[in-house]
């Protein structure tokens, strides 16, 4: 009998090859489509282009999911860990990065839609429990550019990310970005210029930037998403989201219809 | 007539400490022990902290 085929066999076995050989087809095929999916969402998109007026890529408001994001890097600034002196120290290493990020363009309301848990306001990111810590990590890290206008922006006092210096150096400028020109800060998107960013841009002042939100100039903000837990009373009254644009890395003002990066503004 | 109020107060206080230093800690005791201190001025009065909390933008 060994090595024998019996009357038939081919017939019987033929289905079943084909069956497998299409399953296997399909499981390759869906491996391909993921994989392009992914390095879709994680390839460096070069950087905005420096037409004005392009199209933000999360189409209906949807938010792009970066599975893996960059890792933040820092720069000793004037003495200052970036684990500041106290409070939340993992959320203050956040507002401290320093490094540049590929930066995807996304709809103004992807953002200030974009959900988070209640459980985590006014907590520090050390007692988060796994599955709210997981929920902000899809989301949170992501390098993003949005458009917008400016309603406002304020230097803020000292505080636990800045080691609470006295000085102007170490104060945060606190910017609100709306979605139209001439709106008010209920929906806006809190954005923050940070002392170690701004070292390294003398042209970023509150001066300028209010100047350039009373001219009602369109601007796009480039920098890291991260959510601010400590505020959710604001929301629905200066501001429309906790998630906010923290650390600005880039400022760029449209211009007779070009983005000039606000360094070389005067 | 016996009276009470509940104060809010905003005080702004500076001082030289090590960068990394827990600031807001050492401050918040340093504000309990001064008004603690300071209360002593007015025994007629029973003053107590019962919050400290740093206001952050």
């Amino acid at each position: 009998m060994n090595g024998q085929n019996l009357p038939g066999q081919p017939k019987s076995y033929k289905p079943v090859i084909v069956i497998i050989v299409i399953i296997l087809l399909v499981v390759f095929l869906v491996l391909i489509m993921r994989a392009c999916l992914r390095s879709r969402l994680n390839t460096p998109t070069n950087g905005p282009d420096t037409t004005a007026g392009g199209k933000p890529s999360g189409t209906g408001g949807a938010f792009p999911e970066m599975r893996e994001k960059p890792k933040p890097s820092f720069q000793p600034y004037k003495g200052c860990p970036p684990e500041g002196d106290g409070g939340d120290r993992a959320l203050n290493m956040l507002k401290n990065r320093v490094d540049e990020g590929n930066y995807i363009q996304v709809q103004f309301d992807a953002v200030e839609k974009l959900p988070w848990p209640t459980t985590v306001e006014r907590k520090n990111r050390s007692s988060w429990s796994s599955n709210d810590a997981s929920a902000i990590a899809r989301y949170e890290g992501t390098p993003v550019t949005v458009e917008g206008y400016l309603a406002d922006a304020r230097e803020e006092g000292p505080e636990t990310p800045n080691c609470h210096g006295a000085d102007h150096d170490f104060h945060d400028f606190h910017i609100w970005l709306t979605q139209s020109a001439g709106d008010d800060r209920t929906n806006s998107i809190v954005i923050e210029m940070t002392p170690p960013v701004r070292s390294n841009h003398p042209n970023w002042t509150t001066k300028i930037l209010r100047q350039i939100g009373r001219d009602q100039q369109r601007v796009r903000i480039s920098g890291w998403l991260m959510l601010d837990p400590e505020h959710p009373d604001q929301v629905g009254k200066t501001r429309g989201t906790i998630w906010e644009i923290h650390p600005v890395m880039r400022v760029e003002v449209q211009q007779q219809g070009r983005w000039i990066p606000l360094d070389k503004m005067s | 007539m016996r009276k009470a109020i509940q104060l809010k107060v905003i005080l702004w206080i500076e001082g030289e400490d090590e960068p990394a230093h827990d600031f807001a800690a050492s401050t918040t005791q340093a504000v309990k022990e001064i008004v603690e201190a300071g209360s002593a001025k007015h025994p007629e009065l029973k003053v107590t902290v019962k919050k400290i909390t740093e206001q952050s933008g």
